[in-house]
Protein backbone atom coordinates (compact mmCIF):
# COMPACT_ATOMS: atom_id res chain seq x y z
CA UNK A 1 0.00 0.00 0.00
CA UNK A 2 1.78 3.47 -0.97
CA UNK A 3 0.97 6.89 -0.17
CA UNK A 4 1.58 9.45 -2.45
CA UNK A 5 1.55 13.04 -1.24
CA UNK A 6 1.25 16.01 -3.49
CA UNK A 7 2.83 18.98 -4.17
CA UNK A 8 2.32 22.06 -2.07
CA UNK A 9 -0.10 23.66 -5.05
CA UNK A 10 -2.41 21.34 -4.01
CA UNK A 11 -3.89 19.48 -0.92
CA UNK A 12 -2.32 16.81 0.21
CA UNK A 13 -3.98 13.78 -0.61
CA UNK A 14 -3.77 10.44 0.14
CA UNK A 15 -4.01 7.89 -3.00
CA UNK A 16 -4.53 4.63 -1.28
CA UNK A 17 -4.54 1.40 -4.09
CA UNK A 18 -4.79 -1.50 -3.71
CA UNK A 19 -5.00 -4.38 -6.15
CA UNK A 20 -3.11 -6.93 -8.20
CA UNK A 21 -1.96 -7.89 -11.51
CA UNK A 22 -3.63 -10.87 -13.37
CA UNK A 23 -2.56 -13.27 -15.84
CA UNK A 24 -1.94 -11.14 -18.30
CA UNK A 25 -0.25 -8.24 -15.85
CA UNK A 26 -3.19 -6.07 -16.41
CA UNK A 27 -2.98 -4.02 -12.94
CA UNK A 28 -6.52 -4.83 -11.10
CA UNK A 29 -7.32 -2.14 -8.39
CA UNK A 30 -9.39 -3.52 -5.33
CA UNK A 31 -10.85 0.01 -5.14
CA UNK A 32 -12.10 0.34 -1.52
CA UNK A 33 -11.54 -3.37 -0.11
CA UNK A 34 -14.07 -3.32 2.68
CA UNK A 35 -16.79 -1.68 0.50
CA UNK A 36 -16.49 -4.44 -2.16
CA UNK A 37 -16.39 -7.02 0.91
CA UNK A 38 -19.28 -5.87 2.14
CA UNK A 39 -21.19 -5.73 -1.62
CA UNK A 40 -19.57 -8.79 -2.22
CA UNK A 41 -21.81 -10.43 0.63
CA UNK A 42 -24.87 -8.09 0.23
CA UNK A 43 -25.44 -9.56 -3.34
CA UNK A 44 -23.29 -11.99 -4.92
CA UNK A 45 -21.07 -10.91 -7.49
CA UNK A 46 -21.89 -6.58 -6.86
CA UNK A 47 -18.37 -6.34 -4.65
CA UNK A 48 -17.10 -7.64 -8.09
CA UNK A 49 -19.22 -5.04 -10.18
CA UNK A 50 -18.28 -1.93 -7.86
CA UNK A 51 -14.41 -3.34 -8.89
CA UNK A 52 -14.65 -3.21 -12.55
CA UNK A 53 -14.27 -6.85 -12.96
CA UNK A 54 -17.69 -7.44 -14.50
CA UNK A 55 -16.68 -10.94 -15.65
CA UNK A 56 -16.47 -12.56 -12.76
CA UNK A 57 -19.41 -10.72 -11.37
CA UNK A 58 -21.86 -12.36 -13.63
CA UNK A 59 -20.23 -15.61 -13.06
CA UNK A 60 -20.98 -15.40 -9.52
CA UNK A 61 -24.47 -13.93 -9.68
CA UNK A 62 -25.37 -16.49 -11.87
CA UNK A 63 -23.76 -19.43 -10.04
CA UNK A 64 -25.18 -18.49 -6.64
CA UNK A 65 -28.18 -17.16 -7.22
CA UNK A 66 -29.11 -19.75 -9.30
CA UNK A 67 -28.17 -22.15 -6.83
CA UNK A 68 -29.62 -20.75 -3.81
CA UNK A 69 -32.96 -20.07 -6.11
CA UNK A 70 -32.99 -23.60 -7.49
CA UNK A 71 -32.74 -24.50 -3.70
CA UNK A 72 -35.59 -22.41 -2.72
CA UNK A 73 -37.74 -24.02 -5.79
CA UNK A 74 -36.93 -27.23 -4.16
CA UNK A 75 -38.12 -26.36 -1.00
CA UNK A 76 -41.58 -24.58 -1.70
CA UNK A 77 -44.91 -26.24 -2.36
CA UNK A 78 -48.04 -23.98 -3.17
CA UNK A 79 -50.00 -25.54 0.07
CA UNK A 80 -47.00 -25.20 2.04
CA UNK A 81 -45.37 -22.23 1.16
CA UNK A 82 -42.28 -20.57 -0.63
CA UNK A 83 -38.76 -21.14 0.28
CA UNK A 84 -39.53 -23.00 3.29
CA UNK A 85 -36.17 -24.25 3.32
CA UNK A 86 -34.68 -21.02 4.12
CA UNK A 87 -35.34 -19.80 7.61
CA UNK A 88 -34.06 -18.17 10.61
CA UNK A 89 -35.06 -20.27 14.02
CA UNK A 90 -33.09 -20.74 17.52
CA UNK A 91 -35.78 -21.82 19.57
CA UNK A 92 -35.74 -24.59 21.41
CA UNK A 93 -36.46 -27.86 19.38
CA UNK A 94 -35.77 -26.23 15.91
CA UNK A 95 -31.99 -25.04 16.22
CA UNK A 96 -31.94 -23.79 12.45
CA UNK A 97 -27.77 -24.38 12.15
CA UNK A 98 -28.43 -24.22 8.05
CA UNK A 99 -29.20 -20.34 8.20
CA UNK A 100 -25.79 -19.91 9.47
CA UNK A 101 -24.47 -20.83 6.47
CA UNK A 102 -27.40 -19.81 4.09
CA UNK A 103 -27.16 -15.97 5.23
CA UNK A 104 -23.99 -16.27 3.85
CA UNK A 105 -25.69 -14.90 0.35
CA UNK A 106 -26.94 -11.36 1.92
CA UNK A 107 -29.73 -9.77 0.51
CA UNK A 108 -31.24 -13.18 -0.96
CA UNK A 109 -31.56 -15.02 2.76
CA UNK A 110 -32.53 -11.92 4.72
CA UNK A 111 -36.47 -11.69 4.51
CA UNK A 112 -35.89 -15.03 7.02
CA UNK A 113 -34.94 -12.56 9.55
CA UNK A 114 -37.98 -10.68 8.87
CA UNK A 115 -40.62 -13.59 9.39
CA UNK A 116 -38.43 -15.11 12.24
CA UNK A 117 -38.96 -11.53 13.77
CA UNK A 118 -42.53 -11.59 13.24
CA UNK A 119 -43.36 -15.10 14.69
CA UNK A 120 -41.31 -14.16 17.75
CA UNK A 121 -43.90 -11.10 18.49
CA UNK A 122 -46.41 -13.36 18.03
CA UNK A 123 -47.51 -12.22 14.58
CA UNK A 124 -48.45 -13.88 11.11
CA UNK A 125 -45.74 -14.24 8.60
CA UNK A 126 -46.12 -12.70 5.51
CA UNK A 127 -45.94 -13.68 1.52
CA UNK A 128 -47.53 -16.91 1.98
CA UNK A 129 -44.82 -17.88 5.05
CA UNK A 130 -42.17 -17.14 2.36
CA UNK A 131 -39.24 -18.51 4.49
CA UNK A 132 -41.22 -18.09 7.62
CA UNK A 133 -39.94 -20.78 9.87
CA UNK A 134 -42.55 -23.91 10.74
CA UNK A 135 -44.63 -23.79 13.30
CA UNK A 136 -43.97 -25.54 16.43
CA UNK A 137 -46.10 -28.43 17.96
CA UNK A 138 -48.04 -31.32 17.12
CA UNK A 139 -49.14 -32.12 13.27
CA UNK A 140 -52.55 -31.07 13.17
CA UNK A 141 -53.37 -27.90 11.49
CA UNK A 142 -51.85 -24.94 9.47
CA UNK A 143 -49.22 -23.85 9.48
CA UNK A 144 -47.38 -26.72 9.20
CA UNK A 145 -44.51 -27.94 11.32
CA UNK A 146 -40.78 -29.01 10.75
CA UNK A 147 -42.04 -32.70 10.77
CA UNK A 148 -44.96 -31.96 8.08
CA UNK A 149 -42.81 -30.21 6.00
CA UNK A 150 -39.76 -32.72 5.79
CA UNK A 151 -42.77 -35.50 4.83
CA UNK A 152 -44.16 -33.56 2.33
CA UNK A 153 -41.42 -32.28 0.90
CA UNK A 154 -40.01 -35.17 1.31
CA UNK A 155 -35.80 -35.21 0.16
CA UNK A 156 -36.67 -32.47 -1.73
CA UNK A 157 -35.96 -30.39 1.92
CA UNK A 158 -32.62 -31.76 2.23
CA UNK A 159 -31.84 -31.04 -1.08
CA UNK A 160 -32.85 -27.48 -1.23
CA UNK A 161 -31.69 -27.11 2.49
CA UNK A 162 -28.17 -28.37 1.45
CA UNK A 163 -27.84 -25.93 -2.16
CA UNK A 164 -28.89 -22.80 -0.72
CA UNK A 165 -26.06 -23.58 2.56
CA UNK A 166 -23.76 -24.44 -0.56
CA UNK A 167 -24.86 -20.84 -2.32
CA UNK A 168 -24.31 -19.30 1.28
CA UNK A 169 -20.85 -20.89 1.84
CA UNK A 170 -19.65 -19.69 -1.71
CA UNK A 171 -20.19 -16.49 -1.15
CA UNK A 172 -17.89 -16.55 1.31
CA UNK A 173 -15.34 -17.21 -0.88
CA UNK A 174 -16.64 -14.38 -3.28
CA UNK A 175 -16.42 -12.03 -0.32
CA UNK A 176 -12.77 -13.02 0.50
CA UNK A 177 -12.13 -12.46 -3.22
CA UNK A 178 -13.41 -9.36 -3.65
CA UNK A 179 -11.54 -7.90 -0.66
CA UNK A 180 -8.08 -9.23 -1.65
CA UNK A 181 -8.14 -10.54 -4.98
CA UNK A 182 -7.69 -14.10 -6.16
CA UNK A 183 -5.57 -16.71 -4.74
CA UNK A 184 -3.10 -17.32 -7.83
CA UNK A 185 -2.61 -21.36 -7.04
CA UNK A 186 0.59 -22.14 -9.39
CA UNK A 187 2.84 -18.79 -9.78
CA UNK A 188 2.19 -16.34 -7.08
CA UNK A 189 5.87 -16.83 -6.18
CA UNK A 190 6.87 -15.63 -9.59
CA UNK A 191 3.77 -12.83 -9.64
CA UNK A 192 5.63 -11.38 -7.11
CA UNK A 193 8.74 -11.43 -8.52
CA UNK A 194 7.74 -9.72 -11.08
CA UNK A 195 5.93 -7.11 -8.80
CA UNK A 196 8.64 -6.07 -7.14
CA UNK A 197 10.45 -4.15 -9.65
CA UNK A 198 7.75 -2.05 -10.26
CA UNK A 199 7.20 -0.72 -6.58
CA UNK A 200 11.27 -0.11 -6.18
CA UNK A 201 11.04 2.32 -9.79
CA UNK A 202 8.20 4.27 -8.54
CA UNK A 203 6.06 5.47 -5.59
CA UNK A 204 2.97 5.77 -7.57
CA UNK A 205 2.59 2.76 -8.85
CA UNK A 206 0.62 0.83 -6.06
CA UNK A 207 2.43 -2.10 -4.61
CA UNK A 208 1.09 -5.26 -6.21
CA UNK A 209 1.27 -8.10 -3.88
CA UNK A 210 -1.14 -7.05 -1.08
CA UNK A 211 -3.33 -10.04 -1.73
CA UNK A 212 -0.80 -12.62 -1.62
CA UNK B 1 -42.19 -33.47 -7.02
CA UNK B 2 -44.08 -36.59 -6.64
CA UNK B 3 -42.71 -39.24 -5.17
CA UNK B 4 -44.18 -42.93 -4.90
CA UNK B 5 -45.51 -44.24 -1.70
CA UNK B 6 -44.12 -47.58 -2.07
CA UNK B 7 -40.65 -47.59 -0.79
CA UNK B 8 -40.62 -51.09 0.16
CA UNK B 9 -39.39 -52.26 -3.68
CA UNK B 10 -35.37 -52.21 -3.29
CA UNK B 11 -35.48 -52.11 -7.40
CA UNK B 12 -37.40 -48.83 -7.08
CA UNK B 13 -35.43 -47.52 -4.14
CA UNK B 14 -32.37 -47.58 -6.86
CA UNK B 15 -33.73 -46.15 -9.44
CA UNK B 16 -34.78 -43.31 -7.18
CA UNK B 17 -31.24 -42.96 -6.05
CA UNK B 18 -29.68 -43.14 -9.24
CA UNK B 19 -31.82 -40.11 -10.40
CA UNK B 20 -30.82 -38.32 -6.94
CA UNK B 21 -27.00 -37.78 -9.20
CA UNK B 22 -28.77 -35.19 -11.67
CA UNK B 23 -29.17 -32.98 -8.40
CA UNK B 24 -25.16 -32.96 -8.33
CA UNK B 25 -24.45 -31.56 -11.73
CA UNK B 26 -25.68 -28.01 -11.65
CA UNK B 27 -23.42 -28.39 -7.93
CA UNK B 28 -20.55 -29.59 -9.65
CA UNK B 29 -20.84 -27.02 -12.02
CA UNK B 30 -21.57 -24.07 -9.77
CA UNK B 31 -18.95 -25.28 -7.22
CA UNK B 32 -16.12 -25.71 -9.65
CA UNK B 33 -16.74 -22.43 -10.90
CA UNK B 34 -16.89 -19.82 -8.07
CA UNK B 35 -14.00 -22.04 -7.02
CA UNK B 36 -12.01 -21.43 -10.00
CA UNK B 37 -12.83 -17.71 -9.96
CA UNK B 38 -11.43 -17.49 -6.80
CA UNK B 39 -8.25 -18.38 -7.79
CA UNK B 40 -7.96 -16.78 -11.29
CA UNK B 41 -8.85 -13.27 -12.53
CA UNK B 42 -9.75 -14.04 -16.37
CA UNK B 43 -11.99 -16.01 -17.90
CA UNK B 44 -10.13 -18.56 -19.67
CA UNK B 45 -7.76 -19.49 -16.81
CA UNK B 46 -10.89 -19.56 -15.20
CA UNK B 47 -12.67 -22.24 -17.32
CA UNK B 48 -9.70 -24.67 -17.22
CA UNK B 49 -9.16 -24.45 -13.68
CA UNK B 50 -12.79 -25.30 -13.34
CA UNK B 51 -12.84 -28.06 -15.51
CA UNK B 52 -9.95 -29.43 -13.55
CA UNK B 53 -11.94 -28.83 -10.17
CA UNK B 54 -14.76 -30.50 -11.68
CA UNK B 55 -12.47 -33.26 -12.84
CA UNK B 56 -10.94 -33.70 -9.48
CA UNK B 57 -14.30 -33.68 -7.77
CA UNK B 58 -16.14 -36.72 -9.95
CA UNK B 59 -12.66 -38.62 -9.25
CA UNK B 60 -12.78 -37.67 -5.69
CA UNK B 61 -16.58 -38.95 -5.66
CA UNK B 62 -16.13 -41.88 -7.85
CA UNK B 63 -13.40 -43.26 -5.48
CA UNK B 64 -15.54 -42.91 -2.33
CA UNK B 65 -18.57 -44.67 -4.53
CA UNK B 66 -16.31 -47.32 -4.84
CA UNK B 67 -15.45 -47.83 -1.77
CA UNK B 68 -18.46 -47.70 -0.43
CA UNK B 69 -19.89 -50.42 -3.01
CA UNK B 70 -16.84 -52.59 -2.10
CA UNK B 71 -17.81 -52.25 2.02
CA UNK B 72 -21.41 -52.98 0.90
CA UNK B 73 -20.04 -55.73 -0.93
CA UNK B 74 -18.84 -57.42 1.53
CA UNK B 75 -20.82 -57.01 4.49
Amino acid sequence: MKTVSQTKSRPTVSVEQRGFTDEYGNWVALKDPWTAAFLAWLLPGLGHWYQGRWAKAILFFVCITGLFVYGCYLGSRRDLGYARVVYASFRPGDMRLYYLCQVGVGLPALPALVQSARVRQGKAPLWNYFMAPPRLGTDDGDPPTLSRLCYELHSYFDLGSLYTAIAGLLNLLVVFDAFSGPIFPEDSARREEKAEPRNESSDAVPETTAKQ
Amino acid sequence: MAFSEDISNPLLMTTMATNYLWYFIPLLIAVSLVYAATRQETMPFILRHAVRTGMWIIIFMGIIAVILQVLDAFT
